[in-house]
C-alpha cells in the first residue's frame, strides 16, 4: 500500500504539565499541498515529529501509506522531512552531510550530487556548514529530505529564513512536488504565504483539530455576510442608508468604514440612490488569516 | 548494519576531530613509552656495578670501619645481584616488556572515551540526531552501529599506541642485549588484554555519552572522573586503609574503578599501589571492566529507544 496517505488518529502526547497534542486526528492525501497551521505551541511540531517516530506518542497513531515510519523497510523512500534549518556538523562540508545520510541509507553518492544540484547549492557543496546563510541552509535541508525520492514530504515552517526570491522557489518546488502526486505538508505560521502555495489545510490549537479542509472552502466557510469597505465624505447619509436597508457599519481604520450585510455593488446602488459621494468601494474578500485568527481566537495562550 | 557502520565511520573522517584525538595519542603514547623504558632501565640495571668500578676502598679508614664497609658493599652487591637477576628472568624481563608494551594506557583510553562521547553528544550539540534518526528509525540499529564504531576506534587506538610502544620496546630490549619477550605468555597475554580494554573504553564512552547528552558536560565530568576521580579514589583507599580498616580488601577494592582495573588487567596497578597487598587475578579487571560495559552500553540503548528527539 504506497498510497502516499498520512493518516493520524488519536493522537496525543502529554508532557509532565501539559498535554501537548490532544486525541487529535486528521487525514493528508497525496498530489496536494497541505498546509498545516496553528498558534504558537499548538503543537504542530510535536505532531510532525511524532509522525516520524522522532517523538513517541502518549497514545494514538500515525502512519504513511498505511505503515508506521518506523516499519518502513526504506524510510527515506517512504519520507523525506526539513524539521529544522541549522542540522549539520558545522565542521562539516554540504556534500559530506549528506553523503553520510545516504550511507545509512543505501543511497548511491551519485544522488547526494543530483540532489546538491537541485536545490542550486554545487557550488557550496565542497564549503562547510558553518558558512552556510540561513537560506543556504533550508535548501540543504530540502537536498537531505529529496535524497531517498520519497513519496511524502513534511516539512516545518520551510520558509523560515528565506528571501523573496527563496520563498517563490520553495514554492515552485513544493508544488511541483504536489503535482507528481507526492504528499506535501508543511506546517507554517505565514498565513498569506499558505493561502497561495496549500490546496489543504489543517489547523490545530492547543494540541486540538480546530478545521481541516481545502483552502477554498475553509475561507469562503468563515464568514457568511458579504462585508464591502468603503470611504465616503458623506458618512451620517451613507449610515442612515446602509442601516435602512438591514446592514450594519463600522469604522476600520483610515476613515473607512466596512458595511456587513452588503456587497459592493449593493452598496454602490444605495450611495446612486441617496446621492452619496464615494470614494472607496472594494468588496472585503475573507482570506485565510481573518479566518484563522477568527478560529484559533483566544486559543494561543501560552500553555 | 555495514551501511549504519559505513555512514558512522563517515562522521568520524569528516571533521577535525580524529586527527587532532589521534596526535594527541601518539605525544601521549611516546612519553609514556620514554617514562616506562627509563623505569625498566632502572630496574634492569645491577648499581652495584654502575657505581663500584674502582676496586678498593675508601682511604683514611681504621680497621672496625674498612671490615663494616666491606661488609654492607657485600651485602649491597648480592642485593643487586638477586634484584637483577629476578628482573632479568624470563619471568621478570616479560613483566618490564608487558608495562613497556601497553604504555600510554592511561591517556589512550581517555582519549577513546572521549572520543566515544563525541559519537554520541555531537548528534544532538549540532542536532543531527534528528537525520540520523529520520535514516535509521530502528534506534536499537543505530546505537549498535555506533556501539562497533566506536569499538573499531578502540582497536585502532590501539594498534597505534602499541605499534609505537612494542617498536620502541623491541629496540632498546635489544640495544641492552636482553630478550623482547615477544614469545613469553605474560607480554602476549598484556597487550591482548589492552585490546579488550580498549575496546570497553569505547563502550564507556557511549554509554556516559547517553547518559549525558550535553557535549561539554559529559566529556568534562568523564575526563575529570577518569583523572582526578581516580586518584582521590586511591588516595581514599589509602587513607583508609592506613588509619581506619587495615584489611586488605579495602585495597583490593581499587579493582572495581574501571581505570585502575584497565590498569590492572595489564599489571601495571601492583606497582601503583604497591606492598605487599595481594590483588585479585587479572582477569578480575576484565571481569569488573566488562560487567561496567555491559551496564552502560545497555543503559545506553534503552535510554536511546525511549528518547524523544525534539
Amino acid at each position: 500500500m504506497s498510497n502516499g496517505q498520512i493518516v493520524v488518529s488519536d493522537l496525543t502526547k502529554r508532557y509532565k504539565n501539559v498535554t501537548a497534542v490532544d486525541h487529535l486526528s486528521f487525514v493528508v492525501e497525496p498530489g496536494r499541498v497541505t498546509g498545516f497551521l496553528g498558534p504558537n505551541g499548538a503543537g504542530k511540531t510535536t505532531t510532525l515529529r511524532m509522525i516520524l517516530n522522532l517523538v513517541t506518542p502518549s497514545s494514538g497513531s500515525a502512519t504513511i501509506s498505511g505503515m508506521r515510519y518506523s516499519d518502513a523497510p526504506e524510510p527515506l523512500r517512504l519520507a523525506g522531512a526539513i524539521l529544522e534549518a541549522s542540522a549539520a556538523h558545522k565542521g562539516r562540508t554540504a556534500r559530506n552531510h549528506l553523503r553520510i545520510v545516504a550511507a545509512a541509507a543505501g543511497i548511491p553518492a551519485t544522488q547526494v550530487d543530483k540532489m546538491l544540484e537541485l536545490v542550486g547549492l554545487t557550488p557550496a557543496a565542497k564549503r562547510k556548514f558553518r558558512g552556510y546563510s540561513l537560506g543556504m541552509k533550508q535548501r540543504l535541508g530540502i537536498a537531505q529530505a529529496m535524497l531517498g525520492d520519497p513519496q511524502v514530504l513534511i516539512l516545518d515552517e520551510p520558509a523560515n529564513g528565506l528571501d523573496p526570491e527563496g520563498i517563490r522557489w520553495m514554492r515552485g518546488l513544493l508544488q511541483g512536488l504536489a503535482q507528481q502526486g507526492r504528499t506535501v505538508l508543511v506546517s507554517s505560521h505565514l498565513l498569506s504565504e499558505m493561502e497561495i502555495l496549500a490546496d489543504d489545510v489543517v489547523i490545530i490549537a492547543a494540541g486540538k483539530l480546530v478545521t481541516q479542509g481545502p483552502v477554498e472552502q475553509i475561507v469562503g466557510a468563515g464568514t457568511s455576510a458579504p462585508r464591502t469597505r468603503v470611504r465616503t465624505p458623506n458618512l451620517q447619509e451613507l449610515v442612515t442608508a446602509v442601516r435602512t436597508a438591514g446592514a450594519t457599519i463600522e469604522p476600520n481604520g483610515n476613515d473607512s468604514h466596512v458595511v456587513t450585510g452588503l456587497d459592493a455593488p449593493a452598496v454602490g446602488r444605495l450611495a446612486l440612490e441617496g446621492r452619496i459621494e464615494l470614494h472607496e468601494l472594494v468588496n472585503e474578500r475573507p482570506d485565510l488569516e481573518h479566518v484563522f485568527l477568527e478560529l484559533t481566537q483566544g486559543r494561543a495562550a501560552i500553555r | 548494519m555495514t551501511r549504519l557502520i559505513r555512514s558512522e565511520l563517515l562522521k568520524l573522517r569528516t571533521t577535525n576531530m580524529w586527527w587532532i584525538f589521534l596526535l594527541a595519542s601518539l605525544v601521549f603514547t611516546g612519553l609514556a613509552v620514554w617514562i616506562n623504558i627509563e623505569q625498566a632501565d632502572q630496574d634492569l640495571t645491577n648499581h652495584y656495578d654502575q657505581y663500584n668500578q674502582t676496586d678498593g676502598t675508601p682511604p683514611g679508614m681504621t680497621e672496625e670501619q674498612r671490615a663494616e664497609f666491606e661488609a654492607s658493599q657485600q651485602q649491597f652487591r648480592q642485593e643487586e645481584a638477586a634484584r637483577v637477576a629476578k628482573a632479568q628472568s624470563a619471568l621478570g624481563l616479560a613483566k618490564a616488556a608487558a608495562n613497556i608494551y601497553t604504555s600510554g594506557q592511561f591517556f589512550g583510553l581517555l582519549l577513546v572515551m572521549l572520543l566515544a562521547i563525541l559519537v554520541i553528544t555531537n548528534e544532538f550539540y549540532h542536532q543531527t540526531a534528528t537525520a540520523t534518526f529520520l535514516a535509521t528509525p530502528k534506534r536499537t540499529k543505530v546505537i549498535t552501529a555506533k556501539l562497533i564504531t566506536a569499538s573499531l576506534v578502540g582497536v585502532l587506538f590501539w594498534v597505534i599506541t602499541t605499534a609505537i610502544s612494542v617498536t620502541v620496546g623491541a629496540l632498546y630490549f635489544g640495544a641492552k642485549g636482553l630478550g623482547n619477550s615477544f614469545g613469553h605468555w605474560t607480554a602476549q597475554q598484556a597487550l591482548l588484554l589492552n585490546l579488550l580494554v580498549y575496546v570497553l573504553w569505547a563502550i564507556f564512552g557511549i554509554g556516559i555519552g547517553v547518559l549525558l547528552r550535553s557535549q561539554i558536560g559529559a566529556t568534562i565530568t568523564a575526563a575529570v572522573l577518569y583523572t582526578a576521580g581516580t586518584w582521590a579514589a586511591l588516595i581514599v583507599l589509602q587513607l583508609i586503609y592506613s588509619l581506619v580498616i587495615k584489611e586488605d580488601w579495602v585495597m583490593e577494592s581499587a579493582v572495581y574503578i574501571p581505570p585502575l582495573a584497565s590498569m590492572h588487567v595489564v599489571g601495571g596497578l601492583d606497582a601503583m599501589i604497591g606492598g605487599d597487598v595481594d590483588l585479585p587475578p587479572r582477569w578480575a579487571g576484565a571481569v569488573v571492566l566488562i560487567a561496567w560495559a555491559v551496564v552502560l552500553g545497555t543503559v545506553g540503548t534503552l535510554i536511546t529507544r525511549k528518547r524523544d528527539i525534539a
